[in-house]
């Protein structure tokens, strides 16, 4: 699956629809497939907000496939480089009351994610992660660990 | 904006928020603002039901993280409940259960918020 979004936060509802088809074809779980979903919303709302804001090329690019048993996904936009590796980690055992939500994002998708890789290639971000599956069908959200 | 479900309930004292559908970065102001409206028309005991929330990201975790301060900074108190296995996991993830009291029913919560 590809698709192509603009740097506008609505074009999370034809992320929504395009992963939601994507999820029906290939039978996969609801975790594997919410994570996937949460993980995009993360890392396109980031780009959006921070990385897009005086480029000329608006477009970013999500291709997301599956073979069975992992799905990978890249996505590459013309923002600033940003390697969300480097990012702060937020304090996630602080009160809620002293906490900015700053970071919370993309903290969940490391927590998601099995691997994540970082490169800047032709002026772009190109980020490729993978994400594991646990069976392709009739899987609970208690055994997302079992084909490991 | 992703379609979103808000609506008030009361029982009693205490105010129920059902949320339902998808809270995530292009609707959570709309959520944000719905509720903090509640607690500027007074409301000091809350519940938000989560029953039929089937999708939260960060961006719905910042409406709970605001409400919860704007009540805890007005000694008032708040409930989650009925949370799906998966959204439970996300604010699990992100070390929001210790903060938070969170049922697995809606009648528990509302006792909860009473007391």
């Amino acid at each position: 699956m590809k698709l192509m979004l603009a740097a506008d936060l609505s074009e999370l509802n034809r992320l929504h629809a395009a992963l939601g088809r994507f999820a029906e074809e290939n039978a996969l779980p609801h975790k594997p497939s919410y994570a996937l979903e949460l993980i995009l919303e993360e890392l396109f709302t980031n780009v959006v907000k921070h990385g897009l804001k005086d480029t000329n090329d608006q477009t970013v690019t999500v291709e997301v496939r599956y073979d069975g048993r992992q799905l990978t996904v890249e996505m590459i936009d013309a923002g600033r480089a940003f390697n969300p590796s480097t990012a702060p980690t937020p304090d996630v055992t602080a009160d809620l009351d002293h906490r900015s939500v700053g970071g919370l994002g993309l903290y969940l998708v490391f927590q998601f994610v099995e691997e994540l890789r970082y490169r800047r290639q032709d002026e772009r971000n190109r980020l490729w992660f993978s994400l594991p599956v646990s069976s392709p069908a009739e899987a609970g959200p208690e055994e997302s660990k079992a084909s490991e | 904006m992703t379609p979103i479900g808000l609506n008030e309930e009361k029982r009693g004292i205490v105010t129920v928020v059902h949320l339902q559908g998808r809270l995530d970065a292009t609707n959570c102001e709309v959520a944000e603002r719905f509720i903090t409206a509640r607690l500027d028309g007074g409301v000091q005991r809350l519940v938000l039901d989560m029953a039929e929330l089937s999708y939260i990201s960060s961006a719905g975790l910042w409406v709970v993280m605001m409400v919860r301060k704007r009540m805890a900074a007005a000694g008032g108190t708040l409930a989650i409940s009925q949370l799906k296995p998966t959204l439970y996991e996300v604010f699990k993830i992100s070390g929001f259960v210790p903060f938070l009291t969170i049922t697995s029913d809606l009648d528990t919560a509302v006792t909860a918020v009473s007391r």
